[in-house]
């Protein structure tokens, strides 16, 4: 809920917002039916993955075992030495047959926690050779926020499983927050404290990172490359870009008009990596594929069937008087001022729409619309009528 | 839900604090610093290379795959070993007998190279000799 003190700044901003419960268990539809198909192909990745660790165990039995090094004090407690196959085989076994059962859709807590922990072992194994990689942790990580996402079944509470869907994204996406928070502090350091370098926006530093990379592999950077490290400007602009997008990853399902902006974004953003500077990530992009993939395009009219429809849409005024109008069967969505304008660009399917939930946002635009704008005194009446209006639609819904 | 990802958040902070007073990360989902910072920021990178002796001419060996060792593997894996002054030299013998096996002893120099020039010239680099192992 809004406090009420913003509430009230709110309103003299000319923004007001009644989201309807058909309208909230659409979102819910939204993040039910989403995660469902990603679901059923994670586990097939997950499958894949554990045949796969049965060649990296075969692999790496043939490293001399004093190599074998175990990095941390959780690793020297659970696999000190190099596994014995038939401990490794049996996990990697135990860990098949509890995705098996949930990609019957009979999985449980019980199940997924032991598939969340073999997965969390059998990673271990690679990471113990002197150096730990990032490439995995979201894998193990979103095997272990699957645990807390029931399973779909007939009769489950929609708004439970959509609660709990939310905040596994969120999980995910917060650690794209995190690194890009330490980016953009080391960004401050830069021009503060530790001037020594260039800094990320600097327009050689993607060229550089990138003669870097390739050289770790002993690899030249080809003249194409140079040249598309040397465009003017676009360098910097792209670093801010993606820094930006990544320390607001945090909002994924709070703000779901952004859902895929940050999804995409990231893929593009790893995919780009991998291929220009030898930063190579492949598990990742492929979790966040499959989570972020827009199966409600593919499976429009199945998805469709779900959804509260929506049955007139009325758009009226413009800047802080605008007001937006769903219609669905019972109730009515109602939004005022900018508001309005982004959940009708929304509608519209403008590409840029998303763009105009970035919290904050509405406020700043509505100030300047305020000081720099047709000046109406009219906005907070109406307001306080809609309110009127709205409380009326509850005590009859 | 909400609880475990506040919980995987504080252990992340957590694990941020003890990495930097030198107990090693306690969480093993890391704190996500990677690339706060261009690589080669300074304008001058480095990297680790073994050499062997090959018909009395020491033999730069090129980056590659090998067995079960992976590029990056055997990047991570020298600059570990050099780092460890206690086991450091055994097992690095270990390593590079079994990916050059019967080719020793092995040189281990550091490379140390200005970006602009290596882009013009992949030779123009220097070295540094890290260690020698038999």
């Amino acid at each position: 809920m809004t406090p009420f003190w913003l509430q009230k700044f709110n309103s003299r901003l000319g923004l007001f917002r009644f989201q309807s419960v058909e309208s909230i268990e659409n979102e819910s539809v939204f993040l039910n039916f989403t995660f469902t198909y990603a679901e059923k192909l994670f586990r097939w990745l997950v499958l894949f993955w554990l045949i796969y660790q049965l060649g990296i165990y075969i692999s790496l039995s043939t490293r001399p075992v004093e190599l074998f090094i175990p990095m941390n004090w959780i690793s020297r407690l659970v696999m000190p030495t190099f596994p014995a196959s038939g401990i490794y085989i049996g996990i990697v076994l135990l860990a098949a047959i509890c995705n098996i059962i949930s990609m019957f859709g009979r999985g449980n807590i019980a199940t997924k926690s032991m598939l969340a922990i073999s997965v969390w072992y059998l990673n271990i194994l690679t990471w113990s050779y002197g150096h730990f990689s990032h490439s995995g942790h979201l894998f193990v990580l979103t095997n272990l926020f699957l645990v807390f996402v029931p399973a779909e079944r007939k009769g489950s509470n929609l708004a439970d499983r959509a609660g709990a869907i939310r905040w596994m994204y969120i999980g995910l996406m917060v650690t794209y927050s995190m690194a890009g928070f330490w980016k953009m502090l080391g960004l401050i350091a830069r021009f503060t404290v530790s001037r020594e370098g260039i800094s990320w926006l600097n327009p050689d530093a993607a060229l550089y990172n990138a003669v870097s990379g390739f050289r770790s592999w002993d690899l030249p950077l080809d003249n194409w490359m140079i040249h598309l490290f040397t465009i003017p400007y676009i360098w910097p602009v792209l670093v801010a870009a993606i820094f930006f997008i990544q320390l607001i990853s945090v909002l994924v399902t709070i703000r779901i008009p952004l859902f895929y902006w940050i999804g995409f974004s990231t893929v593009a953003f790893h995919i780009f990596n991998t291929v220009f500077m030898k930063i190579e990530f492949i598990l990742a992009p492929l979790i966040l594929l499959i989570l972020f993939f827009p199966y409600h395009l593919l499976l429009g009219s199945l998805y469709r069937l779900q959804l509260n429809p929506v049955r007139e849409y009325t758009y009226s005024g413009n800047g802080l008087t605008a007001m937006y109008i769903r219609q669905y069967n019972n109730q009515k969505d109602v939004y005022t001022g900018f508001y309005a304008l982004r959940e009708r660009y929304l509608d519209e399917k403008k590409w840029f729409a998303g763009w105009f939930y970035l919290p904050g946002l509405s406020i700043l635009v509505s100030l300047v619309w305020k000081l720099f704008g047709q000046k109406n005194k009219e906005t907070s009446v109406e307001i306080s009528l809609l309110k009127q209006f709205v409380n009326n639609q509850q005590v009859k819904g | 839900m909400k609880y475990l990802v506040g919980i995987s958040i504080i252990l992340s902070m957590v694990s941020w604090y003890t990495a930097r007073i030198g107990l090693g990360e306690l969480y093993p989902f890391f704190y996500y610093k990677l690339y706060s910072q261009p690589s080669a920021s300074k304008g001058f990178d480095e990297n680790l290379r073994v050499y062997t002796m090959q018909n009395t001419i020491l033999t730069r060996k090129p980056m590659e795959d090998i067995h079960s060792f992976s590029k990056d593997d055997i990047m991570y894996s020298l600059s570990y070993h050099v780092q460890d002054t206690l086991q450091g030299k055994q097992k690095l013998a270990q390593l590079l007998h079994y990916l050059y096996p019967d080719q020793g002893p092995y040189w281990i120099y550091k490379e140390t190279f200005s970006i602009k020039e290596i882009l013009k010239n992949a030779e123009r680099y220097d070295t540094i000799l890290v260690a020698k192992i038999q």
